[in-house]
């Protein structure tokens, strides 16, 4: 291969260049050597720093590095997807996949409108007309950036297809990745080899990132306002509605409080039965059979569904976080 | 639960003999939920035949029937997870928000009527492109209407990208400084151009002395130039209320979002009106009150329990009456009273 095209592979390792280029060398999960699981590993840890800055250094070495350096970026990629999959951590991933996203969305924009144009129609039935590309709203949908300026409200929508210029096209790619990486599901009873366990447990020890999963004792005076309010609306007489039941439900499952604690607070509703909440409870902790745990939503998703109460206190985008934060400030 | 629901029962299995339940497409895939007492009492059924739904509904006769807009590999298997979801259709809900003393309230019903046309012509055919051929229309049965729009493209968007949609019909999140920044025209598309076109208009109308000059001022707009239309936002957002879909609460809101809710089936009865859910062909000359009306002229003696003011049904008058009166009523309005919880029927 020649190396500008290996360059290629090695600046944008998600496209089918890439895949096929590493299917002609033979590698794959089981042909890995260890020192390539740990180029893996490394990626990842690099990766939870500053984004901006892991996207700027890559920039930076690419368009000179040699090929050493050009096929260990096209092998790590593959390999870190599997090992952040593997943490089960979504705060890892949602880090890892910020970083590649940002680096992606970096690499893209010193592109020409062609080969851009080559790498998002790999993804999208994307077409370029009168200077614009046009993606279909579905597509544009399913991988929408979240940033207000890329609110379907704020771009230009036309017979089912989203108007975007090439700085848009090339977010909307660098989102595509990001939830790929996010969305790779990976069982380990697949993983034969053992280095990737290895260096699963390597990266779960570095977990300065993460909320920390046992938050101690529960604490009334950190809720949230929109637990807050829910908290009281249960203790008055009011019938409290199906939806600030759930959230709420799901964040007591988060903050650990003992199910019988938790079934307490529902008492004071004019139709309360206790099998009933038990019941929901135990699904919310992810207890019945299906063992799916509901995450608390996210304050966007709390808007829409009608139960955002926020104050000025609110400087997060999630419920927990503001609980984790309060608990620590109180501390 | 209604103290005449075995009345009623009664009353819907016979309609239910005589005309029987459409399957929905795909009815193999889709779960089923049926109620008596509230609008769901239990889900997680599903049926492979035609038949066996319409048998369904003559033995059971429930009150209430809804189906998923989702398809399901295992419709009727718990919890929703094990399902294995296929896709789903695209559904609005729009209900009139009454507060009217009327039982049978025509206008409220048609404001609910109103955005459901301008869901369907400024939004969905123009800006998201969809088939006329795939839109389609129910009344609900009670207050409002439902709008389906079922594609093969609209089957796989996600939950995320749903909710994407509903901002987007109520201009959240809309960044009213970067239209006015430039660049937006009057044949932009979505949300700029809509909005463009509404201050050109405004200008146009407007005696305001600021838009005295008026062809001068319109070529500037026309240009792309909003000067007129900076500082306070309540411009902005008289027009913007103006534009909107009034989707209602997030109740409603929800019902586009959350692929996993059951929906009202039509060609069933709904137990609070006995009035029938059908698709709508012709909205614009679509009236609930007689079009979904579809029981039988005979008289039937009812008492009344509540204070009823006057209502209309298949363009006849009722009422008022007050409680405790005893009335003998064409069979489709007494009928009406009984699942309002209004009067209870005297001759069974």
């Amino acid at each position: 291969m020649a190396l500008e095209d290996l360059r290629f592979c090695a600046k944008y390792p998600f496209t089918k260049e890439a895949k096929e280029y590493l299917d002609f060398l033979k590698i794959n999960v089981d042909t890995l050597d260890d020192s390539m699981i740990e180029a893996g590993a490394t990626r990842v840890t690099d990766s939870l720093g500053d984004s901006s800055k892991y996207a700027r250094d890559r920039l930076e070495q690419i368009s000179k590095a040699k090929e050493p350096y050009l096929m260990n970026e096209l092998i790590s990629y593959p390999v870190s997807k599997i090992l952040v999959s593997l943490t089960e951590d979504r705060s890892l991933k949602k880090k890892f996949a910020t970083a590649e996203a940002q680096k992606v969305y970096l690499f893209l924009q010193f592109e020409d409108d062609e080969t851009l144009y080559g790498i998002a129609k790999q993804f999208f039935k994307v077409q370029k007309e009168k200077g614009a590309f046009l993606v279909p709203f579905q597509e544009y949908l399913n991988n929408m950036p979240p940033e207000k300026e890329y609110a379907l409200v704020n771009v230009e929508i036309d017979k089912g297809k989203v108007l975007l210029d090439k700085e848009k096209l090339a977010k909307l790619i660098s989102q595509y990745v990001y939830n790929g990486i996010l969305n790779t599901k990976i069982d380990k009873k697949d993983v034969k080899n053992k280095m990737f366990l290895f260096f699963v447990d390597e990266l779960k020890k570095d977990r300065r990132y993460a909320i920390p999963e046992d938050l101690g004792k529960v604490e009334f005076e950190a809720f949230p306002p929109c637990m807050r309010k829910i908290y009281h609306d249960l203790q008055s007489e009011e019938k409290v509605g199906h939806m600030p039941r759930f959230v709420f439900s799901t964040f007591l499952a988060a903050i650990k409080m003992p199910i019988e604690e938790a079934i307490n607070l529902f008492k004071n509703q004019p139709n309360f039965s206790e099998k009933k909440t038990r019941y929901y409870l135990e699904h919310s902790y992810g207890l019945k059979s299906s063992k799916t745990k509901y995450s608390v939503p996210a304050c966007s998703k709390m808007e829409s569904y009608g139960v955002c109460y926020r104050d000025d206190s609110c400087r997060w985008s999630h419920p927990m976080t503001y609980y984790a934060k309060m608990k620590k400030v109180r501390k | 639960m209604n103290p005449a629901a075995d009345f009623i029962r009664k009353k819907f299995r016979e309609y239910y003999q005589k005309k029987g339940v459409v399957a929905p497409d795909s009815m193999e895939k889709r779960e089923f939920g049926f109620g008596n007492d509230k609008k769901i009492d239990y889900r997680h059924l599903s049926f492979t035949k035609e038949e066996e739904l319409k048998n369904y509904f003559i033995t059971n006769t429930p009150l209430y029937a809804s189906f998923s807009s989702a398809y399901y590999e295992f419709p009727s298997a718990q919890p929703m997870n094990k399902k294995n979801i296929l896709g789903a259709d695209l559904i609005f809900e729009f209900d009139a928000e009454c507060h009217h003393d009327s039982l049978t309230c025509s206008e409220c019903l048609e404001k609910a009527k109103q955005n459901t046309q301008r869901l369907i012509d400024d939004f969905l055919i123009p800006d998201f492109g969809f088939d006329r051929k795939d839109i389609k229309v129910a009344f609900s049965g009670a207050r409002g209407y439902h709008v389906y729009v079922v594609n093969d493209e609209v089957k796989h968007l996600n939950s995320d990208a749903r909710r994407a949609i509903v901002d987007y019909l109520q201009a959240k999140n809309l960044d009213i400084k970067s239209i006015i920044r430039g660049g937006t025209t009057l044949a932009s598309k979505g949300w700029r151009g809509r909005l463009a076109r509404a201050a050109h208009q405004y200008a146009k109308e407007s005696t305001d002395k600021k838009f005295e000059e008026k062809e001068f001022i319109l070529k500037k707009i026309s240009e792309g130039n909003y000067d007129l239309f900076r500082g306070p936002h309540s411009f902005w957002s008289k027009i913007l209320s103006e534009q909107v879909v009034h989707l209602g609460s997030a109740i409603d809101q929800s019902v586009t979002i959350d692929i996993s809710r059951l929906i009202r089936l039509p060609s069933t009865l709904h137990g609070g009106s006995s009035l029938l859910c059908k698709y709508v062909d012709n909205l614009d000359k679509f009236d609930p009150f007689r079009d979904a009306v579809v029981f039988y002229n005979p008289p039937m003696k009812i008492k009344l329990v509540k204070d009823v003011s006057e209502f209309v049904l298949k363009e006849q008058t009722f009422g008022p009456f007050k409680a405790g009166e005893e009335k003998n009523l064409p069979e489709y309005a007494a009928l009406y009273l009984i699942c309002k919880e209004s009067a209870l029927p005297l001759s069974l």
